[in-house]
């Protein structure tokens, strides 16, 4: 017979292995001149004999493929090996030290472009998209370059984003040599091996500090680069010889980079260490996990200087002095022009970005180099060198096409630590046509202006106007030049203390003031002090000329020796200026004019508010210079008397606090006037007044972003730090609008969060009214209010002046979260104070034990879409999107990871206080927050659950129980001491026990397990493999549960020992039995099916199929015997492929819910029946039960094929389950029984012992150990895995068994039984299955034809 | 009784290897006469299993299944509505050619056609009959069979053989 089959899968193979002979493995465009080296690296897989079948092209700006544009020579390459092809090879060779293998202009990419390999014609790998231009994509690289995730690709001609890491744009920007690049490109480090099938452990890549960086910033971020998606469990704290611990926070975009932020500001010099265990980090792909190969440590050290007075440059270190936009060629030249204020150890803190005409940021395109800056210097940012120079006459300092590609139209943003710092421009606006509109022009700030923040301020700013450098070839020769340099920071100076002590005579007596910028001339400042009242005595005293630094503290005091005795310094002058009594003014002066006053000269002191007799006042930090007019709020007092009895600051009870005044200059006038942003009294800028509703806005995002705010309103639920937070700990509090300010749009939430932050807090109380100033943000999408200035409590006991909002579930619609999920729509009410008006149930438990969460949802349990629907596209979607209505997470209020107590049920998780997927609430009540890419209800009164009785282990009838048990990786080799367990071709994948403390709590879950089962015949899923050895983990299991001295009808359980390990993987399924109850029967044989067997049953195509962690795992098969009846029955344990990690296109179902790896779980259901078809024990008996866990859901194509084949479901409940899974429940583990099989079945159920409980219950205790430890019993079984067994119960008996063929039910089949299924077809009737005995899927003659086969007596005579 | 052979050919959609089943009768029949109906089979490449509808109207036409003459094997005759559905499986080894006789009964006045459809025939591996069968597209035909009274029936003869006559004199 023609099997075109086999043939046409030989060629399939056969193309595939060429198309997987050679990857793209890295593109770069770097900035070295004219944008080089670009450059495309290649990676050889398997040798090839003749380059020539291969070539590259480069698909320009989204215009298509251009095919093949360079074609390598005829010559042989060897596995493992680079290629490298490059534009030119001079800047490559600069670059990167060596010569590229190949030139060509195929390889003259500009970072928005894709790569297209081809081979024998055909594009067996790619880069980008190939229909699309790049810039802007996720896959940019522009002035960066992109590289493959190891073991990854070629891809074919279908661009995988996933494949790849990136630099991000820019990120070569100023690089002269990939060695010193703070983002090298990792030439030569791809790992190949997804040639030999394998999944390798992930690697730490990267660290940035790097292992031995000094001069680390005091808060500079963690950054963890892997060499493939890897989750983290848990982030040590970073050690640090001064600070010790600092505890890590950690958020990563793509599972490849991890940010990592310090809870805590480094000290200057101290040296920190990380470690990050091998243990904590697990790949993300294959089908299990693999943890990194070894701990990896690295340590580095902080900078020893600091800056102002802060450890990075402060707002007020760089300023924005101009942009430009010419009009030579191309618009050039293009710039920014930066002025540097203060002295910057190191300026990669900073850059700047460009808003593009009113489409709002771009963020910050450029970062400077971590270089250092002198105050008075400039930094130009230039589009391109060329133009530039030409017309300035000098080269800039850096070339940004991104951050300076200005079209006299665009804004311009300053950064600083990631915070706005200055800006030109309206980022929002187009400023064609506006007042600020630069076009061929340029915008110069006025001297002494700025920074401004996030606020642009256009009286700040002069402008050359439109057009004024059309047909101007050089900045010297314009009409109108750009004020190249001449920005200037008037110096500042400004009173920071007044002083009266209590030593003998009153002294000392001092005045200490601050140098808010540097000052050349001294000179220019005098100090007057007005006493008691009586007005200004004028300048009393004149500094010298000298010159000072911005930071510096100068103390003019009355006289030296009682300074010294109560400071233990020298004063910097003495003067009569500072002999003042506590009720004395201070006046300072510049240029003869005052610029700023302590005390209202015209007032004795005495009695005031500002009296400072025998005691201090001190300036508020960020406040002053005031000028004329004094300002009490910017003072702080130690009260009169305050120093009286004291001898020295040191010991004081209220110390002066001697130089920590700070401020970056931005909130004081410059020559003694109020800024800009103050009103009246001057006080610090409150920003807008606004409503919470007009911050919260109707969008997903505040319209308000950046903007100063104050709003006013109650407190609906209290996070703040520590024990300040009444309902959890976020560093902040829910504020709600009033009632009566509520808007009228339902889409503009009323409520809004406060972060305040770890600092110093105003404690405020839920019902407190308070005003809050601060900044607004969207902190991973949650709309806030930060950089708080300013919390003043109103008053207390408000809570009804504001209202609970009471909501439901289904939402009317849906939202989608950055990572593409969909959610139900609870924008209109974040930040709110809500109740959920109805009954929700627990779908999901997963993070319940790690992070305090639950997933409730409205409607009943959640199932799995394909558990309960036939696979389909749109009823696939269509299903998200309504059960996504239905959703929400229930948060505990702490971000703390492990809690301890586990938070749900109150007062804590244990396994009798427990919480169960499917219990219920009711009316939950708090705040809704939005954190993690979920909406969560954060409660503000304690919710409580229904608990609904644990199942009893299910009563399925019959003399005979079967059962199929996943046991969760259950290896007596445990994970530690570097121990290995076996893996197809090598070792160490143990991925059981961590220690002997998990061993033994695994153990004693499974041994009460397997005793309350009592069952004869169990399917083991995920045992160790280790047959081989006396000492094999299912071997110690069946001694444990032997030992066991509770009743029990089975005394003793023996295993099925198939004499070899079964397959390639590290885990195995396997069979124990009960010995006193079966036996495997006389004269067949134990029968596995791996590879191996697949060409005996003609299925030799489907190879590899049973090989390993990376696909199904080889299936083995047993007959037993009843020792009571004398009946058989043939099992077969199965672990199909799981849906955990991607098999490829064609595989992988992307679209109607099935998952990953879909046709490879069919293939293994084909192989099965077809191998049982076969007898493979030779049983000699029809009985076949098919069980195990088979990773696809009821109404998945792999159970369709079984079941098209002659296997019923013994479970027929759809709603059916044994695993949940992103708080779905479906069935995974299942049993399929024969015709013959099904008629002696008495029942079938799961026990619901593990799927529905928390894992906080299980033998792990990798985290949250203390707790784990306290609540774990093992006397139960509840959570001995995380999979439910499936028990079968059957009454064997050869009775039972119906005769196959024998349609009209006599027992036999004879010509009636043909006669009857041909009339049973003429008229329509309905037929069973069973009887499709050709299985073609219908009945009709020629089943009746195969019919007259099975007929028991000889020409079918009837009996 | 003279016998004229109807024979509807279909060719506009006639497959090529398509076999067909042809059903010759008698055009003309006296109520309560019986009279021979013959299925011939041709044109198949291999059959060993055969179902077809043997469609006429049953207040016109009866069949006698004892007439059924099928010596190739097993046949299945079930009466249904409008008709008869008959199985044929063929023991003796797959054919491309066959015939099958069986009688109808005229127990009623009328006109009617007689036509074979619904047909499912194909080769089924008697080695191996579980596996899926080779299956052939086949097409069936028609004939038309008037009842009349005898007596009708026997002027309608004369007339018939008087035409022939005279034809012959001139």
């Amino acid at each position: 017979m023609f099997k075109p089959i086999p043939s046409v899968l030989a060629l399939a193979i056969s193309a595939s292995a060429q198309a997987s002979d050679i990857a793209i493995t890295g593109v770069i465009d770097a900035t070295l001149s004219g944008g080089t080296p670009k450059a495309v690296e290649l990676y050889v897989i398997n040798d090839i004999a003749d380059l020539s079948r291969c070539g590259i092209g480069s698909a320009n700006n989204g215009g298509g493929t251009d095919n093949e544009e360079f074609t390598f020579p005829a010559t042989a390459v060897t596995a493992g090996s680079y290629i490298y092809v490059a534009s030119e090879d001079t800047q490559f060779n600069a670059f990167f030290g060596f010569t590229p293998d190949y030139t060509s202009s195929a390889a003259n990419v500009n970072g928005d472009d894709a790569i297209e390999l081809f081979c024998d014609g055909e594009v067996v790998d790619v880069f980008g998209d190939i229909e699309t231009d790049g810039t802007g994509q996720p896959w940019e690289y522009l002035d960066g370059w992109a590289y493959r995730v190891a073991e990854s690709g070629p891809d074919g001609s279908n661009f995988i984003l996933a494949n790849w890491l990136f630099s991000g744009p820019d990120a070569l920007d100023g690089e002269s040599s990939n060695a010193t690049a703070g983002r090298p490109f990792p030439f030569g480090t791809f790992d190949g091996s997804q040639s030999s099938d394998t999944d390798n452990p992930p690697q730490v890549v990267s660290t940035q500090p790097s292992n031995g960086d000094v001069d680390v910033a005091t808060n500079a971020l963690i950054e963890v680069t892997f060499s493939e998606p890897a989750a983290v469990s848990a982030w040590e704290s970073l050690s640090c010889s001064i600070s010790g611990d600092i505890a890590l926070g950690s958020a990563t975009v793509d599972d490849t980079v991890f940010s990592l932020t310090p809870a805590l500001e480094f000290v200057a010099g101290e040296t920190c260490s990380l470690t990050i265990f091998a243990n904590d980090v697990e790949d993300l792909d294959g089908d299990e996990s693999n943890n990194l190969v070894e701990d990896v440590s690295f340590s580095f050290t902080v900078s020893e200087s600091t800056v102002g007075a802060g450890d990075g440059p402060q707002a007020g270190d760089l300023i924005l002095t101009g942009v430009v936009d010419g009009s030579l060629s191309g618009g050039l030249p293009k710039a920014i022009e930066i002025f540097v204020v203060n002295d910057i150890d190191d300026l990669s803190f900073c850059g700047v970005g460009s808003a593009n005409n009113g489409g709002g940021t771009d963020g910050q395109e450029l970062t400077f180099d971590a270089v250092s800056a002198e105050a008075g210097s400039y930094i130009y940012i230039a589009t391109e060198d060329t133009q530039f120079t030409n017309f300035f006459g000098f080269s800039p300092d850096y070339i940004s096409g991104s951050a300076a590609g200005l079209n006299g139209d665009d804004a311009v943003e300053l950064f600083c630590n990631g915070e706005v710092v200055d800006v030109f421009g309206d980022i929002n606006q187009d400023g064609t046509g506006t007042a600020w509109d630069y076009q061929d022009g340029w915008a110069a700030r006025v001297a002494g202006t700025g920074p401004d923040g996030a606020t642009f301020v256009l009286d700040s700013w002069t402008f050359s106007g439109t057009n004024a450098l059309d047909n101007v070839d050089t900045n010297a020769s314009a009409p109108t030049p750009f004020p190249v340099a001449s920005f200037f920071v008037p110096e500042q100076l400004v009173i920071s203390g007044v002083f009266d002590g209590p030593l003998s005579g009153g002294v000392p007596k001092f005045v200490e003031v601050y140098a808010v910028s540097n000052i050349d001339d001294l000179s220019v400042f005098g100090l007057g002090s007005a006493n008691n009242g009586g007005g200004t005595d004028g300048e009393e005293f004149t500094f010298p000329a000298i010159s000072i630094s911005a930071g510096d503290y100068l103390y003019v005091a009355s006289e030296s020796e009682g300074f010294e005795a109560f400071f233990g310094f020298t004063p910097n002058f003495t003067s009569g200026v500072a002999n003042i009594n506590g009720d004395d003014a201070i006046e300072l002066f510049k240029d003869g004019e005052v610029t700023d006053t302590f005390g209202d000269i015209n007032v004795d002191g005495n009695g005031t508010p500002w009296e400072y007799l025998d005691g201090w006042a001190y300036r508020v930090s960020s406040t002053g210079p005031d000028g004329a007019a004094f300002i009490l709020d910017n003072w702080t007092f130690s009260g009169p008397n305050a120093l009286d009895g004291e001898s020295a600051n040191s010991t004081a009870e209220i110390p002066f606090p001697t130089a920590t005044f700070s401020t970056d200059g931005t909130t004081g006038g410059n020559d003694g006037g109020d800024n800009g942003g103050d009103e009246g009294d001057g006080n610090t800028d409150t920003g807008l007044a606004v409503k919470i509703s007009e911050i919260q806005g109707s969008g997903e995002s505040s319209p308000l972003v950046n903007q100063l705010v104050t709003v006013e309103g109650i407190v609906v639920a209290d996070f703040q730090n520590g024990e300040a937070g009444s309902n959890g700990n976020f560093d902040g509090f829910y504020l709600q609008e009033e009632t009566i300010d509520f808007d009228a749009d339902p889409l503009t939430s009323e409520g809004i969060f406060i972060f305040d932050g770890s600092g110093d807090i105003v404690d405020v109380q839920i019902g407190d009214k308070v005003t809050v100033t601060g900044t607004v943000a969207e902190f991973f999408e949650e709309t806030q209010i930060g950089s708080v200035t300013n919390v003043s409590v109103v008053s207390s006991g408000n809570l009804g002046e504001t209202e609970l909002t009471a909501i439901t579930l289904p939402t009317e619609t849906t939202i989608t979260n950055s990572d593409g999920d969909l959610l139900a729509n609870l924008e209109p009410y974040e930040g709110m104070w809500v109740q959920f008006a109805q009954t929700l149930g627990v779908t999901e438990i997963f993070n319940l034990g790690r992070f305090g969460e639950l997933g409730l949802i409205e409607g009943g349990r959640l199932f799995q879409f394909t558990q309960i629907n036939t696979p389909d596209e749109a009823a696939f979607q269509a299903y998200l999107e309504d059960t996504a209505k239905r959703r929400v997470t229930l948060d505990d209020g702490f971000t703390v990871q492990n809690p301890q107590p586990i938070p749900f049920p109150s007062p804590g998780l244990s396994t009798s206080n427990y919480v169960r997927i499917g219990d219920e609430t009711t009316n939950v009540e708090g705040v809704i927050r939005y954190s993690f890419g979920v909406y969560r209800v954060v409660p503000t009164i304690t919710p409580s659950f229904t608990q609904f009785d644990r199942p009893e282990r299910p009563d399925v009838g019959g003399s005979l129980s079967v059962v199929s048990y996943n046991v969760l990786n259950f290896f007596n080799t445990l994970d530690e001491n570097g121990n290995t367990c076996f893996i197809g071709g090598g070792t160490g994948d143990c991925r059981g026990a961590d220690n002997q403390v998990e061993f033994e709590r695994q153990l004693d879950k499974l041994v009460t397990t397997l005793v309350e089962l009592d069952a004869d015949i169990i399917g083991l899923i995920e045992i160790e493999n280790d047959y081989v050895d006396a000492q094999s983990a299912i071997a110690e299991l069946i001694a444990a549960v032997n030992a066991d001295p509770r009743a029990r009808s089975c005394e003793r359980y023996d295993f099925v020992d198939p004499g070899t390990r079964i397959g390639s993987d590290a885990i195995a399924v396997g069979l124990m039995y009960c010995a006193d109850t079966v036996s495997v029967a006389e004269g067949t044989s134990v029968a596995i099916l791996d590879d191996d067997g697949l060409p005996e049953l003609g299925l030799e195509g489907l190879v590899p199929l049973f090989s390993g962690r990376g696909s199904n795992r080889a299936i083995l098969a047993t007959t037993f015997t009843e020792l009571a009846t004398q009946e058989s029955l043939t099992i077969a344990v199965n672990h199909f492929k799981s849906k955990g990690s991607g098999c490829g296109p064609g595989d992988d179902d992307t679209t109607t819910g099935q998952g990953n790896c879909n046709l490879t779980r069919v293939q293994a259901s084909q192989a099965l029946h077809t191998w049982l078809a076969t007898d493979p024990t030779g049983s000699n008996d029809e009985d076949f039960l098919i069980i195990g866990d088979l990773n696809a859901y009821a109404k998945e194509d792999p159970l369709v094929e079984l079941e098209q084949n002659g296997f019923t479901n013994v479970i027929s409940d759809p709603e059916a389950y044994s695993f949940v899974f992103d708080g779905q429940s479906g069935n995974l583990d299942h049993g399929l029984a024969s015709a013959s099989l099904l008629a002696q079945m008495t029942g079938a159920a799961d026990w619901h012992i593990n799927a529905d409980e928390s894992n906080a219950l299980d033998y792990n205790t990798d985290f949250g150990t203390e707790t784990r430890l306290e609540i774990f019993d093992g006397t139960v079984p509840f959570r001995s895995s995380d999979h439910d067994p499936l028990v079968i119960g059957f009454d064997l008996s050869s009775a039972n068994e119906p005769v196959i063929g024998d349609f009209d039910g006599d027992g036999d089949v004879d010509i009636n039984d043909i006669r009857a299924l041909f009339a049973a077809i003429s008229q329509g009737q309905d037929i069973d299955r069973s009887f499709d005995l050709n299985n073609d899927g219908t009945v009709n003659i020629f089943d009746v034809f195969a019919l007259q086969s099975l007929c028991t007596r000889t020409a079918c005579a009837p009996e | 009784m003279k016998k004229l052979i109807a024979l509807f050919t279909l060719l506009a959609c006639f497959h090529t290897n398509a076999g067909i089943i042809e059903v010759s009768t008698n055009n003309g029949v006296a109520l309560n006469e019986s009279f021979s109906v013959t299925l011939t089979g041709s044109g198949f490449t291999s059959v060993n299993a055969l179902s077809f509808l043997f469609n006429f109207d049953t207040s016109v036409f009866d069949l006698d299944e004892s007439s059924v003459l099928f010596s190739n094997g097993l046949a299945l005759p079930n009466d249904v509505t409008g008709g008869v559905n008959f199985g044929f499986l063929f023991f003796s080894g797959p054919v491309s050619d066959f015939v099958i006789t069986f009688n109808l009964s005229a127990i009623g006045l009328g006109n009617g056609d007689l036509s074979v459809t619904d047909i499912v025939a194909g080769f089924v591996d008697p080695l191996n009959p579980f596996s899926a069968p080779i299956a052939e597209n086949a097409t069936g035909s028609s004939a038309n069979v008037t009842v009349s009274t005898p007596a009708t029936f026997s002027v309608l003869m004369l007339l018939i053989v008087c035409g022939l006559v005279r034809r012959k004199t001139v």
